[in-house]
């Protein structure tokens, strides 16, 4: 982490941070078929996606025709910014689009001398998203919102009351209400909280009922997530 | 300084025109100057329970429509002094009240000197609770412990916390839970909610417990608060939670069944709680 330097003779500073962004996990190289799915997905919520920096999974799709790929994106105005965990093969080419390096193993994108490559894609670096943090009670009728980053609430979320959030929610104290997680389909999404009393839990679509929430984790404290298409609830901490 | 009170409750006959006449009855007889203002536009009670009816000639919506004066509206109590009433239309609706208007009543009151203002909250959230709220310093929220009543407490909070002016000016207005008709015999038997049960579900601090009482409904129909019968429990209860709102320190009676002696064991139910 670089400190920021007030000695006026620097033209910038550097600064770590760490962005929440979406990734397009390909399961498929055909470019047709990924576009149509694209046209409906972008046209349900077309001001989320609206120039969103995008990072690129070719894991199930290694034969994928990278340029016509980052052309299609582009063209649906989306913002493809990096490719994580490239094939060797296609390491020159992203390069030459202006895609940075994700490689596993490495919090940052790509090796130090790669480094360079970085720099033509600030929409990372930039468009730090810290989300929302709430110290009050929410009560019922209240909604609180957390657009492109976590929710975090301190205080009790009443019956009747709803906290969103396009990345996780976390609630550090009883959870009476509706929570609702990664609601832009973001099904790695997580929902925390200290002691579940929740009347509806939902992540990326999949929910769960009061009535469907197991008794067992009833006042507990708990994380929720996708597995498998549906939602699960496990104790959190030591058992 | 003056200070305005809202008593407010979101669910509809829980005791809020009941708890403005006693509250201001008993702030009085501490003698602070107090008003109490029937925000209730169209469904007008607190003169009825405060026995002021036959005196009402003006009312709010004629101050703020400026159709009358202050002086002309409001009533003196003659049971208590310092104690007057500002009573509400009864041909209105809520749409009669304004920001403006009702703002340069709640001035016109500061500025005669009153020490409490006690605004009386219709039920619901909308216009005519949403004005009671807005000028408020401190909220009485009163609760019957039930889950609705508890639910609708729960959403007026959250309206405290946002559509009020204290917020606008980057305060908070300070709430204070009032539960009434609390009956611990049917706490006991699961009937009911607890009071800690409710503390916990609402989070603001406890200014007291009204016990069920008949002597509470027997006063209003005689137009008299139950506060000046200081030998019903609910007078007693009404008494304490007057005295810890101007800061005196007392222990929360009225929680639990009161323990029954030999007398009442033998001829059935306890009439009266033990103190």
């Amino acid at each position: 982490m670089a400190s920021p330097e007030r000695d006026p003779q620097k033209a910038f500073t550097l600064k770590g941070t760490s962005t929440p962004l979406t990734v397009l996990c390909l399961r498929s190289s055909d470019l047709e078929r990924i576009e149509r799915q694209l046209a409906t997905t972008v046209g349900q919520t077309p001001s989320f996606f609206q120039h969103a920096p995008l990072v690129l999974d070719l894991e199930g799709a290694a034969g994928v025709e990278l340029q016509g790929l980052v052309a299609l994106l582009r063209r649906h105005k989306l913002a493809p910014v990096a490719l994580r965990n490239p094939p060797k093969a296609l390491r020159e080419q992203a390069i030459s689009l202006g895609l940075a390096l994700l490689l596993p193993g490495n919090g940052r994108a790509g090796k130090p001398r790669e480094a360079k490559v970085e720099t033509p894609s600030p929409p990372v670096v930039t468009s730090a998203t810290f989300g929302v943090t709430v110290t009050q009670p929410v009560r019922s009728g209240q909604v609180v919102y957390a657009p492109q980053g976590d929710l975090v609430v301190l205080a009790p979320v009443s019956s009747g009351a709803e906290v969103v959030a396009d990345g996780n929610v976390h609630v550090y104290a009883p959870l009476r209400g509706r929570a609702l997680a990664g609601v832009h389909d973001r099904t790695e999404a997580r929902i925390f909280c200290s002691s579940l009393e929740a009347e509806f839990l939902s992540i990326a679509g999949h929910y769960l009922m009061a009535d469907e929430i197991p008794e067992a984790m009833r006042g507990k404290a708990v994380l929720v997530c996708v597995e498998e298409d549906r939602l699960v609830v496990r104790r959190l901490g030591p058992l | 300084m003056s200070k305005v009170i809202v008593v407010t409750s979101g669910k509809g006959g829980v005791g809020k025109t009941t708890t403005s006449a006693n509250v201001a009855t008993g702030l009085a007889l501490l003698g602070y100057r107090t008003v109490a203002i029937d925000f209730d536009v169209g469904l007008r009670n607190l003169d009825l329970v405060m026995g002021c009816e036959r005196r009402v000639v003006y009312d709010f919506v004629n101050v703020i429509k400026k159709e009358a004066s202050l002086r002309q509206a409001v009533i003196r109590d003659k049971r208590v002094e310092n104690l007057f009433i500002l009573p509400a239309s009864q041909t209105r609706d809520k749409d009669a009240l304004d920001v403006e208007g009702v703002g340069r009543v709640i001035e016109d009151f500061r500025a005669a000197q009153f020490d409490y203002i006690i605004c009386d909250s219709p039920a619901g959230i909308e216009r005519g609770a949403l004005m009671a709220m807005y000028f408020a310093d401190e909220a009485i929220v009163v609760t019957n412990p039930e889950v609705s009543s508890v639910r609708d407490s729960d959403r007026v909070l959250g309206l405290l916390d946002a559509k009020t002016r204290k917020v606008e000016t980057g305060e908070r207005v300070k709430t204070h839970l009032l539960l009434t008709r609390y009956a611990p015999g049917r706490v006991a038997k699961g009937e009911m909610l607890g009071y800690a049960d409710v503390l916990e579900l609402l989070g603001i601090p406890l200014l007291g417990v009204i016990p069920e009482s008949k002597a509470v409904l027997q006063a209003s129909n005689l137009g008299t608060p139950v506060i000046l019968d200081p030998t019903a429990d609910a007078a007693q209860a009404y008494l304490d939670v007057v005295a810890r709102f101007v800061g005196e320190e007392r222990p929360q009676r009225f929680l639990d069944v009161p323990k029954r002696g030999f007398f009442s064991r033998l001829f059935g139910e306890p009439t009266a709680y033990a103190g």
